[in-house]
């Protein structure tokens, strides 16, 4: 990933322009998903949730849906340009377009979609786009951030879905 | 970058970090059915997908 102050800070900015599309897009459609009964959101959120801790155990390697095409980083990146970089964050802010090791999103999606209130989406939204660039400032802080990353994943993916279970769960009951 | 942020940012810190919340909006969903609650178990859900996918790139 790429080192200019620029390109960072517009990396930065498309990502949350990106991950607010994509969480104004969820509340759109709340608009009409979330007149479903909510005792169905609630056996949907659980079943994605099991789904995603069960993967986190290693107990199966399901993916639920994702459109598997890393962002052409060559192309986008070797430009070096501020353009390229927002527009390599708007695509990974977005998430619509990445590879999806964990189908926790999934989750973060049926609760927005299916349980929540009307800003659900856009809060939800925008903290995936942070989440996201909290993973990108500590690749620029770690030059061997990919390595940690790798040798504590099974750890670290535990950690987060039992975080995401404990959240999905206070939107669920409170 | 400062002294503070940098440890932060390791992979293990962030997930460590991201599990406190948590626990923080569970003892407050168990004690409370406060608003604050739920906006902070929807950001806590967005943040968890979003750095769950971080060896994606």
């Amino acid at each position: 990933m790429w080192r200019g102050r620029v390109p960072r800070e517009a990396f930065a900015l498309g990502l949350l322009l990106g991950g607010l599309v994509t969480g104004l897009l969820l509340t759109l459609l709340s608009a009409f998903v979330g007149l479903l009964p909510r005792p169905v959101g609630l056996v949907v959120v659980a079943a994605l949730l099991v789904l995603s801790v069960t993967q986190a155990l290693g107990l199966h390697d399901i993916r639920l849906p994702h459109r598997a095409q890393v962002v052409p980083q060559e192309q986008v990146l070797g430009q070096a340009s501020a353009s390229g970089a927002l527009q390599f964050g708007f695509e990974m802010g977005t998430g619509l377009r990445t590879h999806m090791p964990s189908n926790l999103p999934y989750v973060a999606l049926a609760c927005s979609l299916l349980l929540g209130p009307w800003w659900a989406g856009l809060l939800a939204g925008a903290a995936f786009a942070l989440g996201r660039l909290v993973m990108a400032a500590g690749r620029w802080a770690h030059e061997d951030w990919d390595v940690a990353w790798t040798d504590a994943y099974r750890r670290n993916i535990l950690l987060l879905n039992l975080g995401g279970a404990v959240a999905a769960g206070a939107v669920a009951l409170v | 970058m400062t002294a503070l942020g940098r440890p932060l940012l390791r992979p293990g810190s962030v997930a460590a970090v991201l599990a406190c919340v948590a626990a923080l909006v569970g003892i407050g969903a168990a004690t409370t059915s406060s608003d604050l609650v739920v906006l902070l178990g929807y950001a806590l859900l967005g943040a968890t997908a979003g750095y769950s996918l971080s060896g994606s790139i």
